[in-house]
């Protein structure tokens, strides 16, 4: 341009120059001055042209035309608000939504780990039958690391620990990631200060425990300081010392929490847990080689796997290997098909909504363009190109689309904002730990909404462009255009029809969800989560053993007690629906499990005499776990419905035996067999569970549940109180009524989520379908209007003139909804497992949705049907 | 006036007035004037230059760099624009002369059959 500029720059001057030159020329050879003039310009043409050709050269002649196309398309824009404002709102909509749930999505599934070469990471998953968690044990994993090499650069691991960090006598809760020597340098990842841990460091008991704190941790917690170099601190408990800081950008591998900082494996694990190749506890990651494929690196995995089964049969027979790419691999390996899931269908459903808004918008340029086929024709007799003509619509559905996408990214980022912010709360607010809900605009979600835009563009704007430029002079004549072409009405009935068919899938995803989250909420917990506070703590973050341990939760319970309005107070290693009970192989005695497969593993928790009661879990039939279970330690268990069911169909499990951990160990005899419920997380599926008494063993994270009064809420800060009183150090992880669990992220939060989401989707689908309905019926209804003014001069009553216009809006309704229904029953196999106690093919549900959208559709022609009806007969056949 | 008749004059094929643009100026810088009258002169008045068009084809010359221009005095003293051909135009003019040669021989074969050429 700036070059083009400057060769243009005495264009005139040189025209001019050239034009003197051949008049002189002309004189010379004896013209009248007048006539070399004439000749002088006869023979250079036209100049306008000449200037106009010499600068398109420079500027491309299309952008200059674009421009003055969207000048004048604002202009025209801006002379009918309304309609500019409708299609904004739509577009906004549509493209709001979209840009909303793809951010969300993007920031959990897509975003990659801040580290170099994310690509190349990947999950080593352990799949076992029966096992739902991934983890490896230490021996395993190392054995993984040694004979990975010709497809990974490294195998690396962390376990996740939510500790206690004592620096200079105070203890802060610390979410901490404990991790191979090799975990930095196999990210290659290197510290902002100090230095990070060398391969090798750290994974046997012996060696000094190490510590590296996040970017944020170091700042927030420690002041900033770099003094914290090398300076010692306990971790548990645990002698340890800091040796560098971990760069801001870098916030570990856990899914959703940002880890405070990163500690050696010997710092939690004792030397027995390192040697146990059945102690499954760790998160492998690896490297992969640069152009080792997923295929050849899972082949060499595959071969270890295979090896290990062999050479240990009691751990690893039946175990596989799944090389899984990180990003594939969230929240947690093995479940995230199921989140993929979620996040595809609700990738699905904004499209939907913006395909509908977008044959919303289409609908009402159309019309416009109707009303303008007049001015069509003026500007094609003038010698507007159809070419031309169609850049100009382009231009005006350009303009149009580009306010309502800017409009549409600005909601959606704010709806993320107000969304996440209260999800954030949600989750952190009874917790220390934070979650990170990183759901911001990125480029890739930009590119998301551009790439949404351009497609609403294109969809409405091409379309009614070459129909509009289809210009019909007739339309000029008096009269003329107000036709009828049949093939014009197929269309706009094609336009609602299809808009219908969206609606109703929209609404039957949404009812579905709706009803199951309905359903959820009636399936029986087995326990009564009203009026019961749970708190969380861990001594053991103190550096507590056992001994102390166990006192102080006979000191606590006594403090709890005493609280005026507590009923009972109750101590279990876990709550339901909290992700957080263990799970171990549980065998049967004359019980093989079938060959090539290992001994399913059965949730368990680890319960006092008072837990059972408290949470008032029901006793079918047997004895709960009685005071003098605690304190005797004889090995009993109650065990529950399914866990009977399963493994004695058809006798009494009462008096039963089953060891744990391996064939050989202790043997628990059940005593009980209590109610089922809910255990780790919300399934509508029923699981096996046990619970054994505490004397079994200490585990030093507990929580503590105590019924109180009708109001949980003013009794918390007295609980709160009392913890404080007895060790004013111990944190409290987490403080919450039952009812909260029940709606956190393993019980109903996904579900209600959903339920909330797809609802308002299907609300704004509906929206949209009714105004485009309306919109529609309406505009014919005002095209026909001569034709019903005939109709009526024949004779035709009011009544069968609306009659006409109703029974075509059912009959659009019908076909609408039909397929609709008939697109959501084939789509149903997608959504199935993410329902609960709901069948997808649920009649009442398609029932629901077929009333209320024939309903609505009457509504939307019922008014135009009666404006029809009532128009005077002679206003309408005189027209023009 | 040119001193042929209207009917005797051909109108330059597409791209063509490149080619000529780029030979006139093998002979040394000249403004725009100059080249248009060459071209007329040389070619005896057959060709007709539309002096008009020649300017945008000066343009798109420049502007893929087969040409130059540079501020400069006429003959007779009025500042005007020389054009001057580049490194680049000169084998470009080998290039499009030779290009030419071989269209030109192709119609030539194909509107007159050997026959019509030796009677």
């Amino acid at each position: 341009m700036m070059r083009g500029r400057r060769e243009l720059d005495g264009l005139d001057a040189e025209i001019r120059h050239h034009i003197d030159e051949e008049i002189k020329e002309n004189l010379a050879r004896g013209m009248a001055p007048d006539e070399a003039r004439r000749a002088a310009l006869l023979k250079f043409g036209s100049v306008t042209r000449a200037k106009e050709d010499a600068r398109g050269v420079w500027v491309s002649r299309w952008c200059e035309d674009l421009w003055s196309d969207l000048k004048y398309g604002a202009r025209g824009l801006l002379r009918s608000p309304g309609l500019t404002l409708g299609v904004v709102i739509a577009f906004a909509c549509g493209i709001g939504v979209n840009t909303a749930m793809f951010s969300v999505v993007n920031g959990w599934l897509f975003r990659p780990l801040a580290v170099p070469d994310p690509e190349q990471i990947a999950v080593l998953a352990s799949v076992q039958e029966g096992r739902r968690d991934a983890l490896i044990s230490y021996p395993n994993f190392e054995d993984l690391r040694a004979q990975s090499g010709s497809a990974f650069s490294d195998v690396f691991a962390f376990a996740f620990r939510i500790a206690g960090l004592n620096a200079a006598g105070v203890t802060r809760q610390f979410v901490v990631g404990a991790v191979s020597g090799n975990y930095f340098a196999g990210l290659r990842v290197d510290a902002a200060y100090g230095r990070v841990f060398r391969p090798g460091e750290g994974e046997t008991s012996g060696d000094n425990a190490l510590v590296v704190v996040s970017y944020g941790y170091w700042k927030r917690q420690l002041g900033g300081d770099l003094s914290v170099i090398g300076r010692p601190v306990a971790v548990n408990g645990k002698q340890a010392t800091i040796i560098g800081i971990a760069p801001e950008s870098f916030q570990g591998t856990l899914f959703g929490f940002p880890l405070d900082g990163y500690v050696t494996l010997n710092t939690f694990a004792s030397s027995r847990n390192l040697l146990d190749r059945s102690s499954r506890g760790l998160n492998v990651l690896g490297r992969r080689k640069p152009g080792v494929t997923l295929k050849e690196a899972q082949a060499s995995i595959d071969v270890i796997a295979q090896r290990l089964a062999h050479e240990y049969p009691d751990s690893n027979e039946g175990v596989a290997i799944r090389v899984i790419p990180e990003s594939s691999a969230r929240p947690v390996p093995l479940v995230a098909n199921f989140v993929r899931a979620i996040a595809s269908l609700f990738l699905f459903l904004p499209a939907l909504v913006l395909l509908m808004a977008c044959l919303n918008v289409t609908g009402i340029i159309l019309a416009r363009g109707e009303v303008r086929s007049r001015e069509m024709a003026i500007r094609s007799s003038l010698g507007g190109g159809r070419g031309r003509l169609i850049r100009q619509l382009l231009a005006e559905t350009l303009l149009l689309s580009a306010f309502g996408s800017l409009a549409g990214i600005v909601l959606g980022a704010l709806c993320v904002r107000v969304a996440g912010n209260y999800v954030q709360r949600l989750f952190t607010s009874a917790s220390n730990y934070s979650v990170s809900m990183d759901a911001g605009l990125d480029g890739r979600v930009f590119a998301y909404a551009l790439l949404c835009a351009v497609t609403a563009t294109g969809l409405t704007g091409l379309w009614p462009g070459l129909r509009a430029s289809r210009v019909d002079l007739r339309g000029l004549l008096p009269g003329g255009g107000a036709g009828n072409p049949p093939s014009g009405r197929r269309m706009y009935k094609a336009l609602v029809i299809v808009q219908l068919a969206g609606s109703a899938v929209l609404l039957v995803v949404s009812a579905l969800f709706v009803r199951s989250v309905d359903q959820a909420r009636r399936i029986d917990l087995g326990f009564d989560p009203r009026n019961v506070v749970a708190v969380m703590v861990d001594p053991g973050q103190l550096g507590y053993d056992s001994l102390r341990t166990n006192a102080l939760y006979r000191d606590l319970r006594e403090r709890l007690r005493a609280i005026p309005g507590v009923q009972s107070v109750g101590i279990a290693q876990t709550v339901p629906l909290t992700f957080l009970a263990s799970a171990t192989p549980v065998y049967v005695d004359g019980m093989a499990p079938p060959m090539g497969q290992t001994t399913p593993s059965v949730s368990f928790n680890i319960v006092d005499e008072n837990y059972l009661k408290t949470m008032r879990t029901p006793i079918m039939s047997g004895r709960g776990i009685e005071q003098i279970d605690v304190q005797s330690r004889p090995n009993v268990a109650v065990i529950n419905e399914t866990m009977a069911r399963r493994l004695w169909p058809n006798a009494t499990p009462i008096g039963k035996r089953f060891s744990l951990h391996h064939p050989g160990g202790e043997r628990f005899e059940i005593v009980g067999v209590a109610k089922d419920g809910q255990y780790k997380y919300f399934t509508s599926e029923p699981q096996s569970f046990f619970y054994v008494p505490t004397s079994q063993s200490s585990p030093s994270a507990r929580t503590i549940v105590i019924r109180t009064g009708p109001s949980p809420e003013s009794t918390m800060p007295l609980i709160r109180d009392a913890v404080q009183a007895l060790e004013p150090n111990l944190l409290i992880s987490n403080l919450m009524t039952m009812e909260q669990v029940t709606q956190g992220p393993a019980g109903f939060f996904l579900l209600s989520m959903a339920a909330t989401l797809s609802g308002f989707i299907g609300l704004l689908g509906l929206g949209l379908a009714v105004v485009g309905t309306y919109g529609v019926v309406a505009y014919d209804v005002n095209r026909r209007e001569r034709e019903f003014g005939i109709r009526m001069a024949l004779g035709a009553e009011q009544r069968s003139i609306q009659r006409l216009v109703l029974v075509e809006g059912a009959r659009m309704a019908a076909a609408g909804v039909g397929a609709g229904l008939l697109v959501a029953l084939i789509a149903k196999k997608g959504i199935e497992r993410l329902l609960v106690g709901v069948s997808s093919a649920d009649p009442l549900i398609y029932a629901a949705v077929c009333a209320a959208l024939i309903g609505v559709v009457l509504v939307a022609s019922y008014l135009p049907a009666r404006h029809g009806a009532r128009m005077n007969p002679v206003d309408a056949l005189r027209g023009d | 006036m040119s001193t042929k008749r209207s009917r005797d004059r051909i109108e330059l094929l597409q791209g063509t007035l490149d080619l000529l643009i780029l030979r006139t100026l093998l002979f040394g810088p000249t403004h725009g004037h100059a080249i248009a009258k060459a071209i007329e002169r040389t070619s005896e008045d057959v060709l007709q230059v539309e002096q008009g068009s020649l300017y945008p084809a000066l343009h798109r010359l420049i502007k893929r760099g087969w040409i130059s221009a540079d501020e400069g005095t006429s003959e007779n003293n009025r500042r005007a624009k020389f054009y001057r051909l580049t490194a680049k135009g000169r084998r470009q003019l080998q290039v499009e002369t030779s290009k030419w040669d071989k269209v030109a021989a192709a119609i030539a074969r194909i509107l007159r059959p050997k026959e019509d050429l030796a009677s």
